[in-house]
């Protein structure tokens, strides 16, 4: 005859069984994943919010080397007057970081509330449980789901009910601030690589024909073509990251969206599946815009 | 007053350049025609409309995000609210191991095992000490947060 113990042993094994099992069947690491892509986007935000400041720069290199009358090879750019001519520029870019940043703070802070630590506690667990001496596996696994049946209902229930409530709250900004980051800037930036692009066009003109005497004197088209060119590269490219960048945005929107429109049940497997897509688009067009920035 | 949108913006930025690429065209077109000086003149033109260009599509970025103000000071007081709710995370791990050590008694005694008892009344008398310095844990502990925070899913 089995004793009563055992057999209690053997009901809080078979609880603590499924309840592992359950636990298994929802990961929340899709918030993390999220998180995660947010994370790699806003390193890549500088490089697109500088654009303005940066064209700014090159514009005033263009008119200086537009004066030009004669070349000996010694020439020196004043880098305090670029400096202080692109001064609004300069300050705008940071605007624009902090902007971003406070975009990608909350999302990160969001992750380590509703992200899936939970692995962490488990392991924690399995190390605890192992420790009790004189334990056999099944006994071990009975105390080590009770303790994840605790500490699910101490910190990932009150967790997933303070990050509902944070979504819930933060859903109206994170829709204007993704729609001025996917609507507005990208229009803007867009614009303020055509300045670069007129002005790179007026120097290669330059650099094309010249007023000699009473006529005109022309330089090799090739010549001017193959180094228009390189500098054109780097303005598409630019716009590349900045088409990327507005793709990275609407996908964030979409990722909040859905954890919006599931902040009641954010371990249920159709809320992750459908985060985990939102993370992979993001992926797939944060490579596009590190590639981009690399040329 | 009404501010510019960004699509009206983004219009005028490509009329001042169009103007300075007629501009730019008349001085290549006329370059053997023109005295240096008013090539010269021509050519500040040219600059000074891609500046205003340029200058406006600052002064629309800034704009916009005077717009968005309110938004980005909302969801900077959220992080704040979230920063607070991860901080009394730490309370989970004490949780954890308070819970941890009342299972190693309870299985320990389940079991029969006095080896076991003594060591989750070890582990139960560790994990209860307030002399623990897990900062915040305890700060929060003081004032009661956690503990309704988990309760009541404040």
């Amino acid at each position: 005859m089995r004793s009563p113990n055992k057999r209690r042993i053997r009901n809080v094994a078979a609880i603590s069984v499924i309840c592992l099992l359950l636990e298994a069947c929802v990961q929340s690491s899709a918030v993390d994943d999220f998180a995660k892509v947010s994370a790699q986007a806003a390193q890549l935000f500088p490089a697109v919010a500088a654009i303005p400041y940066d064209g700014c720069l090159v514009r005033e290199e263009n008119i200086q080397i537009q004066q030009v009358t004669s070349f000996n090879g010694d020439i020196s750019f004043d880098q305090a007057r670029y400096a202080a001519a692109c001064a609004e520029e300069a300050k705008t870019k940071v605007r624009l970081e902090r902007t971003y940043a406070v975009l990608s703070e909350y999302i990160q802070t969001l992750a380590k509330l509703a992200g899936g630590s939970d692995p962490v506690y488990d392991k924690q667990i399995t190390g605890l449980a192992d420790a009790i001496p004189g334990l056999n596996k099944n006994q071990q696994a009975a105390a080590s789901g009770l303790a994840s049946l605790i500490v699910n209902a101490f910190a990932k229930h009150w967790r997933e009910r303070q990050a509902a409530k944070a979504i819930e709250t933060a859903q109206p900004y994170v829709l204007e601030i993704t729609t001025l980051f996917e609507d507005d800037i990208p229009k803007l930036l867009n614009e303020s690589l055509n300045n670069q692009q007129a002005s790179l066009v007026s120097l290669y003109r330059d650099a094309y024909q010249r007023k000699e005497g009473n006529g005109i004197a022309l330089t090799n088209p090739v010549l001017v073509t193959i180094e228009f060119a390189e500098a054109q590269r780097a303005i598409d490219d630019k716009r590349t990251a900045v088409q990327g960048f507005e793709k990275i945005v609407a996908k964030i929107k979409e990722g909040h969206t859905a954890l919006y429109n599931n902040r009641n049940k954010l371990s249920a497997r159709d809320s992750i599946e459908e985060l985990f897509q939102v993370a992979s688009g993001m992926k797939t067009q944060v490579a596009a815009v590190q590639k981009a920035l690399k040329r | 007053m009404p501010s510019l949108t960004t699509d009206q913006a983004a219009q005028i930025e490509q009329n001042l350049r169009g103007i300075a690429k007629t501009v730019e065209n008349f001085r290549f077109d006329h370059m053997s025609d023109l005295s240096d000086t008013r090539l010269a003149d021509l050519q500040k033109a040219e600059t000074s409309l891609l500046k205003a260009s340029e200058a406006l599509n600052t002064a629309e970025m800034n704009l916009v995000m005077d717009d968005a103000d309110g938004a980005i000071a909302g969801l900077g007081k959220v992080t704040g609210l979230l920063k607070a709710d991860v901080s009394k995370l730490a309370d989970v791990t004490k949780g954890l191991e308070i819970a941890t050590a009342f299972i190693q008694i309870g299985t320990a005694v389940a079991s029969g095992n006095l080896n076991g008892i003594a060591s989750g009344i070890e582990s139960a008398v560790k994990a209860l000490s307030p002399a623990k310095p897990t900062t915040k844990s305890a700060a929060s502990s003081k004032d009661g947060q956690s503990e309704d925070g988990a309760a009541d899913g404040s």
